[in-house]
């Protein structure tokens, strides 16, 4: 089913309200609570663009000019609200743009996060933990408010739903799926609610072979979202596999540590916010995160590392080359791509993409 | 700190310093003093303010060479609260001022290439990959910048600036201080103010660790309230240009706002724009214009042009266009009111919070709306910085609303501030002849 009879589908039968979000970092249990389908936008490559161009300068990024395009074309007129995470220069600007232009009608609510601070800073929590009640009150209008019980069992719903995507990432070399197939499904919480999502991802699970069966070059892939998808068929084409996952919008909205379970919901959402592993959205520090990332690709026996990164994403670029000499003080080297989210992926890109896996190392 | 690079820069900072400036002042003076009387087409007589600045600007980067090891240097972003750190006797660098430095001087984009050399991609602001390129070359039309012991970046410009700092806390293994100010939507939140207050403290708290020094109250409360009063002598200064003809063209504010960047809180800030403004008050009552002859107003939006500052600001003067106000330089002035020397970290937070790039695109209109009445432009020029991209999102419907809405005239003008690459002189040459021409 697609996304569009989905939302239809979900609002009939479940008489749920649709709220579409920006990416990246939100907390989606809120929606849940609040039995609200959030559907996250990112930027769907292929849309027609000129209308947005007429309001977005050509050095916005490719995420900010579709989001926009998709909104102008009234794509998005069967949503109830739109939810704006302060996740970059570009998206807090157009999270301005839109109601202050009034380029849409819907109502725009915006959450900011804490920017650049480690999970004990105490100023941080407390602005985290006040954003959340300030969400809470903005929402309650248009969708109610949410008991502690609902939000309590959102939080256990997304808690399950982030084990099972880290569990299918952990053993990505179990699956006989491809990249693009396997992908698809951790994606598909971008729009399902989260039950259909946990049953999916279970059922993928469910075909796990009992050994590794992926014989093809393990690499390491990073960057904002892995758009046009096509990126993964040429990584596959080319003898390699996502072997560790590191897409902003995959694992680095995953919380690695569970909260207190008596914890009040809220604290529990900012403990959940802070365990996250780390994202260059969030100013997270640079030489912390490469190291994680060498850790996970080291532990996957990763023999590369695949930035594939939106162009013009500013929070994106600025970590890469530490990153990369990281990598390269580790002996995994690395390749940088910019995708401008275009429809299809280039043939130049594959031939790059394929010089590179063609000289990474075989597995052993 | 090393007792001999303490008095090396003693040394430096109360005779060498003071010598070198009042050489370079008597020269200036001399050369002044000839040029004085000259016509100066198509732009009105010199300003002896310029001279005072240069002396001003020279000691700074001069005594810098020599701090690191003498004094605590700290690197800071142009909105971050520079006030907290006087107290500890920090000498403060700000990359984004050395940055246009670089670019009017015309090094950065040597310095970019540096940059991107290593990694760096051309998609990042230039003022970044300026100071990277200076970083890693040493290269700087300074003679020296001094290594830091502390770096201080506020969210209250961009996002840029946390990732920016992020890359050089590695470079220089030095603590690193991310000063938080959430993006405000219409009239912000409480919550924001008790977020703000609390890193106030913790900002303290990491300069006392960082230089082994405790807080004096009293020096706190001095520096923040001459920083006030010098964003209010600045502010006083802009307002001058509310006279027909005007006293100062942008492109003059854009020099001269060096201190108010790089000196706030310091007395010797306060006592240049104080001298600025009689200077120009007495320009202003003697009929003096900025500019030869002044037939219409225009407001500027963004960052300047900093390499074309000249060529621009001549090319408009010919024509009898002068720039009176711009949403950039009123930055350093708009949120002085809401400084409260009894309530010094809340009314601060406030101050530091509300600065247009940290505001919705509502209040950015409103308030170019307000600049336009103010000033009585006939006309904008907003310049699309491809650096800077807070700046400049919005602005395609804000010239639509000036345009429409209020029959005032604007250009779009795609540049960038540092880049000469992303600029192109020609094409900018005719869409200024074509935008002076719509006023016949
Ligand atoms: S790709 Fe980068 S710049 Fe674009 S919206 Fe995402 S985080 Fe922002
Ligand atoms: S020019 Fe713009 S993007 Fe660059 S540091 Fe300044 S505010 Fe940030």
């Amino acid at each position: 089913m697609d996304r569009k009879a989905y939302i239809a589908e979900q609002k009939e039968k479940r008489g749920r309200k649709t709220v579409l979000v920006f990416p990246i970092h939100y907390p989606r249990e809120v929606l849940t609570a609040l039995n609200v389908l959030g559907v996250e936008i990112w930027g769907p490559p292929g849309f027609p663009r000129a209308p947005a161009s007429t309001h977005l300068q050509p050095f916005i990024c490719g995420i900010a000019h579709n989001i926009l395009a998709f909104i102008m074309a009234g794509k998005a007129d069967v949503v109830d609200g739109i939810l704006c995470p302060h996740t970059c220069d570009s998206l807090q600007m157009l999270a301005s743009l839109l109601p202050d232009f009034k380029l849409t009608d819907k109502p725009c609510f915006r959450f900011r996060h804490p920017k650049g601070k480690s999970p004990d800073s105490k100023s941080a929590r407390g602005f985290y933990k006040a954003e959340l009640k300030g969400l809470l009150d903005k929402l309650e209008p248009f969708f109610g408010r949410p008991s502690e019980a609902e939000l309590q069992k959102a939080i256990g719903l997304h808690l399950e739903a982030d084990e099972l995507k880290l569990k299918l990432l952990d053993q990505r070399a179990y699956f006989t799926t491809n990249d693009r197939a396997f992908y698809e499904v951790l994606r598909a919480g971008e729009y399902l609610w989260v039950e259909d999502h946990i049953a999916m991802m279970k059922k993928l699970l469910e075909s796990k072979s009992p050994e590794p069966v992926e014989k093809r070059k393990p690499i390491m892939v990073s960057g904002i979202v892995p758009e046009p998808m096509d990126i993964l068929d040429a990584i596959n084409n080319a003898g390699a596999f996502a072997a560790a996952d590191d897409f902003a919008a995959i694992s680095r909205r995953i919380a690695m540590k569970r909260p207190n379970p008596d914890s009040d919901p809220l604290d529990a959402l900012t403990d959940m916010f802070f365990a996250r592993r780390g994202c260059t959205t969030l100013g997270t520090e640079l030489e912390e995160r490469a190291n994680l990332l060498l850790k996970l690709a080291k532990s996957r026996d990763c023999r590369g590392l695949l930035i594939y990164n939106v162009k013009f994403c500013e929070p994106e670029a600025f970590y890469v080359p530490d990153t990369q000499d990281i990598f390269k003080k580790a002996g995994i080297p690395s390749l940088y791509m910019e995708t401008e989210l275009e429809a299809e992926f280039s043939g130049q890109a594959s031939t790059r993409l394929e010089a590179f896996i063609e000289m990474l190392e075989q597995p052993s | 700190m090393t007792i001999s690079r303490q008095l090396q820069y003693a040394l430096i900072k109360n005779v060498a310093a003071p010598l070198l400036v009042k050489t370079d002042a008597w020269k200036s003076a001399r050369s002044f003093r000839a040029k004085k009387d000259k016509p100066n087409p198509p732009f009105g007589p010199r300003l002896e303010s310029y001279i005072k600045l240069k002396e001003l600007m020279l000691e700074h980067y001069f005594t810098g060479r020599y701090a690191d090891g003498a004094v605590p240097v700290a690197w800071i972003t142009s909105g971050s609260p520079v006030e907290l750190l006087r107290p500890f006797g920090f000498h403060i660098v700000y990359p984004e001022n050395h940055a246009a430095l670089c670019a009017v001087r015309r090094r950065a984009k040597d310095l970019c290439v540096h940059a991107e050399n290593e990694g760096f991609c051309r998609d990042l602001c230039s003022y970044a990959r300026t100071d990277f390129g200076s970083v890693m070359s040493g290269q700087t039309p300074v003679g020296r910048v001094p290594k830091p012991d502390l770096l201080v970046t506020c969210t209250n410009i961009c996002q840029t600036a946390l990732a920016w700092y992020k890359v050089l806390a590695r470079k220089f293994n030095v603590p690193l201080y991310v000063f938080d100010t959430p993006f405000i939507y219409g009239e912000g939140e409480e919550h924001d103010v008790d977020y703000i207050v609390a890193q106030f403290h913790e900002l303290i708290e990491m300069c006392e660790k960082v230089t082994g020094r405790k807080l004096d109250q009293k020096q706190l409360t001095y520096h923040t309230q001459l920083g006030c009063e010098c964003s209010k002598a600045w502010g006083k200064v802009l307002d001058l240009c509310r006279n027909r003809p005007a006293p100062m063209t942008t492109f003059d504010a854009f020099i001269y706002i060096g201190p108010i960047v790089a000196m706030r809180g310091l007395p010797e800030c306060l006592s240049f724009y104080k001298f600025l403004h009689d200077e120009l008050q007495d320009r202003v009552s003697r009929g003096i214009g900025a500019i030869q002859n002044e037939r219409y107003r225009l407001l500027w939006d963004n960052l300047p042009i900093w390499f074309a500052i000249r060529d621009l600001s001549t090319a408009f003067a010919q024509g009898g266009f002068n720039f009176v106000c711009s949403t950039y330089t009123n930055a350093w002035a708009e949120t002085a009111h809401h400084f409260d020397p009894n309530d010094v970290y809340r009314s601060s937070a406030k101050l530091y919070s509300r600065i247009i790039l940290n505001r919705d695109l509502r209040n950015k209109a409103d308030l170019i709306l307000k600049l336009c009445r103010d000033f009585q432009c006939d006309g904008a020029v907003l310049h699309s910085d491809r650096s800077c991209k807070p700046y400049s999102v919005g602005q395609y419907n804000l010239a639509d609303i000036l345009n429409r809405e209020h029959g005032i005239k604007t250009m779009i003008l795609e540049a960038d501030h540092g880049d000469p690459r992303s600029y192109s002189p020609e094409q900018g040459e005719l869409r200024v002849k074509a935008f002076m021409e719509t006023f016949q």
